[in-house]
């Protein structure tokens, strides 16, 4: 038996170097040293129906320009991403990027930017003549040292407050006093009043719901406010701009759905659409939900600025970037053309339910409510990137974000959760590279 | 001791009849062994005299108690029926010592501390198992592991102990130790025994009486040498005895005088028998006659038939010759001196008192 | 990381060889070479990746920028000040106190209800009761999710139609009870598999003991627990194995079920090791995370494998 066994092992081992090393040897001087097939390969996360159609339809447009390359889309399902998120970290790092991936813009390329995993796309830019057609804010989010490394594809909206218009009606409320926290209050307190107790509707099971309200309220106590908070500039746990943030939300909270820790983001949203709930904060993607339940904006439900954030559009803005070491560098760069381009953003966004990131969309292409969003997004006075959605701040401090959101939720410890919120920026405050200007 | 009494049992698996109309008197204090070929249903009928099968029709009654009846809805559960069981595998409980696999009958039902003890002490001391109290039935060998089970069984002193093939995992020479062990025992304890064996050397050596079992029905009870001298069908002549009983297909030509045609050629009855015949007047038979009834010669005589030597097999002391008569075979025991003796061709006898005669249709005994 | 648990976990399913086989019986030379291939590529693919990660914790690698400068253990210092790990740690070990017995209890009680309810319809309950197990654990977890709904859940609202108003319990939205309501979604998706495990291992106990048993004068009640159940602690080494690594590496069902909230108060070592290597892009504090629970893990299982195949020589 041993030496039968010593014998098999000394054998197998040559077999398996013997195979291996045939294989990579033939990866390398076969597969890589042919001329490459005409290909593009991109990773995303829009695996749902209508995100899907979307993708397929900028795809389209793509296909319709460069008809001799091959398009390979590899969609990672995983909402938000979270799933794409480590494959593609682990993917770019072994030396195997794609030729474009989606990522959220800001400061969820940092980590592929600090190890040189993205080439800059300056002369791009240049050449498409996008430095006119995007805003500053959102130049800003894809621009690192003054360079830029990639094109926003979208942007949905954060901060904003979803009704149902039958229950507004019913209990005469006139969506123009929601504009601050204590008309919003005032809302809440008749509905409840009415036998509505729990008017706002709120998700929680992934903890980035409960993150996503605080932050829009963070957004309501001023773009000054906002700005320090992302620029990790807050440094008193006292800060009344902060204590007052988390006091709003802790009287948010008295009339929220209690079982929101058991609700998916969606959930909380069909409690509105059933008239459940007359509220919900969440972002623009929440119209699809409103849309595929056959309500009509503007009929059933309508959508207004979170309280105090008139004027204010808070950006999740989706891009597409050119890795280095792509396999098919020029093939990256003709996507980015068609990413970038009016043509392509008119193509996806319609479906995708998001706006263009360009000024200059094409608005009869958008339904009511996206026409809307359009016309606030060119008026807007400010324009804030999202924390919760991978923009606004330091990855750590956005993780953080959303464990401090979720205790603040169920301890409601107002002193605890500022105390956490500048102990997390403290954690971070190396990583604050990017200096925001919002205003 | 006591008796046990199994009127009208009958045992269904499923569709399939594993005892039929089973009927017998075991008597107190008797060495009883249930004999049959594997499915034949013996151990069917132990395990519901032992209460851990309830059958499906018929009832038992061990001594005066009516342990189980399916017409009457009685069933006693085996733990109340004050009996001992030891089983082929032993059935030892290997996470246990041998000490506490043989008091676990006096634990479970709260014996004080120091009567466990002396009794273990006593019976192991009885079955000589006392050195190895301490150990696991996994350092045991097969011999003391059937001591261990014996033990167990017999620590509350039962009337009544089953035995189930308890010597078929030993090897041939601990058996044959073990068959005289067993019956010391018996009488030691002075208990029941029911015994179930497909081995007929265990029965015919350890059996007060023997009940013969084939197909789920009981063939034949009685004494063993009355088992072996007058079995009352084909199957038990068959069964019983090694080597087996010879038997020819015969068909009687002539009634008057008992002249059978049978396979090998023609054969005269003897008187006695050709009456009993004549009275029956059955015309197909079989004819049967045990190997050491069957004579050899070297010389022709009056009533003998040639025969021809196929081999002979050497059991030390006897041998048994395979022998041809005519297109049939047949065997015979003969001692190493008659064999050398003879030549190849040489003529046989049968023992014309000890002959059998079964009817051929119905496979009973006629003579 | 995943993946050389899940090979783990199911390693000890196969204690039960029979004996006396082994490779050498099968006697065919190609046979084994085939064998010692995968072996080889195993390795290579499960302990030379271990032996990376264990390296990548001790660089100066930050985030995605590998670097193979050492940096000694500020890893593990990290960890030691990381306010979560500790949480996380104390959570494991929750599991590990609770979960497990829980499983194997509940598993036990169930193996001998279907000992007891014998063979009629067991096909029925095994697949009812292995069910559980072999569903994904995201699906379980978003279908526990519901039934511990404040307000509509399956779980309060029977509690509050058989006790009333005030047993309507917040599970997973209660910092104090969010951890119990993972851990008893956990028993109950385990114990499924316990019992069957302890199932087989009753049926393996030779008919003529429990008959033997009935004999000798054990009740019901003293057949399992004199003569079945002490017999099973194979079985139950097995399955206490399996549950202790699955307690150390548990990670799907609380990523779904709570996201280790509300706030950090169901956070378990691997969601952490999870949150901090992709979320937050700190790979050599996820690799250093990820050596501590690997040797947890291997402190578990090797002592088993060692004891077991002890075991089978003998």
């Amino acid at each position: 038996m041993a030496i039968k066994t010593v014998y098999a092992l000394v054998i197998a081992v040559i077999v398996t170097a013997v195979v291996v090393g045939g294989g990579l040897y033939y990866y390398y001087t076969t597969v890589l040293a042919k001329p490459r097939a005409n290909l593009l390969e991109i990773y995303h996360w829009w695996t749902s129906g209508g995100e899907k159609a979307a993708i397929d339809a900028l795809v389209a447009v793509f296909q319709a320009k460069y008809p001799d390359v091959g398009v390979i889309q590899s969609p990672v399902a995983g909402g938000a991403g979270y799933v794409m998120k480590a494959v593609m970290k682990a993917m770019v790092a072994a030396g195997e990027a794609p030729d474009a991936f989606q990522v959220h813009a800001g400061y969820e390329m940092k980590p592929y930017i600090d190890a040189g995993y993205l080439d800059p796309i300056d002369d791009l830019w240049a050449q498409q003549g996008w430095e006119e057609v995007f805003p500053p804010v959102v130049k800003d989010m894809v621009k690192w040292g003054g360079r830029y490394y990639a094109v926003p594809v979208n942007i949905h909206r954060a901060n904003v407050l979803w009704y149902n218009k039958h229950i507004l009606d019913q209990y005469g409320i006139d969506p123009a006093t929601l504009e601050t926290w204590d008309g919003f209050f005032a809302a809440c307190e008749k509905l409840r009043a009415a036998g509505i107790r729990h008017p706002i509707a709120m998700g929680g099971i992934g903890k980035w719901e409960i993150a996503h309200a605080l932050e829009q309220i963070f957004v309501s106590q001023g773009i000054e406010f906002y700005q320090d908070l992302i620029n990790g500039k807050l440094t008193d746990p006292n800060d009344s701009r902060l204590v007052k943030a988390l006091q709003i939300f802790n009287r948010y909270l008295d009339y929220v759905n209690p079982d929101y820790a058991t609700l998916t983001w969606d959930q909380a949203v069909a409690r509105v659409i059933r008239g459940e709930a007359a509220f919900t904060i969440m972002g623009d993607w929440a119209n699809g939900e409103f849309l595929v339940a056959g309500k009509v904006f503007g009929v059933d439900y309508g959508a207004i600025p979170v309280p105090g954030t008139k004027g204010i559009y808070v950006l999740v803005v989706d891009c597409f970037e050119r890795p280095k070491g792509a396999r098919h560098p020029e093939n990256s760069i003709k996507w980015l053309i068609v990413v970038g381009s009016r043509e392509g953003q008119d193509a996806f966004n319609p479906i995708k339910g998001s706006i263009p990131a360009r000024l200059d969309a094409d608005i009869t292409k958008y339904g009511p409510y996206q026409r809307q969003a359009i016309n606030d997004f060119r008026n807007a006075k400010y324009m804030a990137p999202s924390i919760v959605h991978g923009s606004g701040a330091p990855e750590k401090f956005a993780s953080a974000f959303n464990d401090i959101s979720s205790a603040f939720a169920s301890n409601r410890d107002v002193s605890a959760a500022c105390r956490g919120i500048i102990d997390a920026i403290n954690a971070a405050k190396d990583e604050y590279v990017k200096e925001w200007r919002l205003y | 001791m006591v008796n046990v009494c199994i009127k009208d049992l009958c045992k269904k698996f499923g569709k399939t009849e594993a005892v039929k109309d089973f009927n017998l008197e075991i008597k107190s204090g008797e060495f009883f062994v249930l004999l049959g070929p594997s499915g034949s249903g013996k151990s069917t009928v132990l395990n519901c005299i032992a209460g851990v099968i309830k059958p499906t029709k018929g009832e038992i009654w061990i001594g005066d108690k009516l342990v189980v009846s399916a017409e009457k809805g009685v069933f006693i559960p085996p733990q109340e029926r004050n009996l001992g069981m030891v089983f082929q595998d032993f059935a030892l409980y290997p996470h246990m010592s041998v000490f506490d696999n043989i008091t676990f009958p006096l634990k479970v039902r709260k014996f004080p501390e120091n009567e466990v003890r002396m009794r273990a002490e006593q019976i192991a001391e009885i079955l000589g198992i006392k050195h190895l109290l301490n150990r696991k039935p996994g350092q045991l060998s097969g011999g003391e592991k059937q001591r261990v089970g014996l033990a167990r069984a017999l620590i509350r002193n039962p009337p009544l102990l089953l035995m189930d093939e308890p010597l078929s995992n030993l090897d041939a020479k601990l058996r044959v130790m073990m068959r005289v062990e067993l019956k010391r025992i018996q009488r030691e304890f002075k208990t029941t025994v029911v015994y179930v064996t497909h081995d007929q050397v265990e029965a015919l050596s350890m059996g007060d009486r023997i009940g013969i079992m084939s197909a789920g029905t009981l063939q034949q009870v009685g004494e063993p040498i009355e088992i072996y001298e007058k079995p009352i069908n084909t199957f038990v002549a068959g069964f019983i005895g090694s080597p087996p009983m010879n038997m020819f297909n015969c068909t009687l030509t002539d009634l008057e005088r008992g002249v059978l045609k049978c396979d090998f050629g023609e054969y005269i009855l003897p008187k006695s028998v050709a009456e009993v015949i004549f009275m029956k007047a059955v015309k197909e038979l079989i004819l049967g006659v045990r190997p050491e009834h069957v004579k050899i010669v070297s010389k022709h005589m009056p009533g003998a038939l040639e025969a021809k030597f196929i081999y002979v097999e050497k059991l030390g002391r006897e041998l048994i010759a395979h022998l041809k008569i005519g297109e049939s075979k047949i065997t015979s025991i003969i001692s190493p001196e008659v064999h050398s003796s003879l030549k190849e061709t040489v003529w046989i006898l049968f023992d014309e008192n000890k002959i059998h005669v079964f009817d051929k249709s119905s496979g009973q005994t006629i003579v | 990381m995943e993946a050389l648990l899940n090979e783990i976990i199911f390693l000890p399913i196969i204690h039960k060889v029979p004996p006396g086989r082994n490779m050498s019986s099968y006697g065919s030379i190609p046979l084994t070479i085939i064998l010692m291939v995968s072996l080889v590529t195993a390795f290579f693919f499960i302990y030379g990746l271990i032996g990376w990660n264990v390296l990548l914790s001790f660089t100066k690698s930050m985030g995605l920028i590998t670097s193979y400068e050492l940096a000694g253990s500020i890893q593990y210092m990290k960890a030691g000040s990381d306010p979560v790990f500790q949480i996380s740690l104390k959570n494991n070990l929750m599991l590990i106190m609770l979960f497990i017995p829980g499983s194997i209890g509940l598993g036990l009680l169930l193996a001998v209800l279907l000992d007891i309810a014998g063979s009629k319809g067991e096909t029925l309950y095994r697949t009812i009761y292995l069910l559980p197990f072999s569903l994904s654990f995201v699906i379980t977890a978003s279908m526990w999710a519901w039934m511990y709904n404040y307000s509509y859940g399956v779980v309060n609202t029977l509690l509050t139609a058989l006790l009333g108003r005030a047993f309507q319990i917040n599970w997973l939205g209660d910092p104090n009870i969010a951890l119990y309501s993972v851990i008893l979604a956990l028993i109950w998706q385990f114990s499924g598999y316990t019992a069957l495990v302890f199932l087989a291992g009753i049926k393996s106990i030779p008919e003529s003991q429990i008959n033997a048993a009935r004999i000798d004068g054990a009740s019901a009640f003293q057949l399992y627990t004199k003569i079945v159940i002490p017999q099973l602690k194979p079985w139950i080494l097995s399955a206490f194995v399996v549950l202790m690594v699955f307690a150390l590496k548990a990670f799907d069902f609380i990523y779904v079920l709570t996201n280790g909230g509300p706030g950090v108060s169901t956070y378990v070592l691997a969601l952490l090791m999870f949150r901090r290597a992709f979320f937050e892009t700190d790979f050599p504090y996820g690799a250093a995370l990820a050596t501590i629970l690997f040797t947890m893990v291997i402190s578990v299982v090797v002592p088993y494998l060692l004891l077991s195949s002890r075991g089978r020589e003998k």
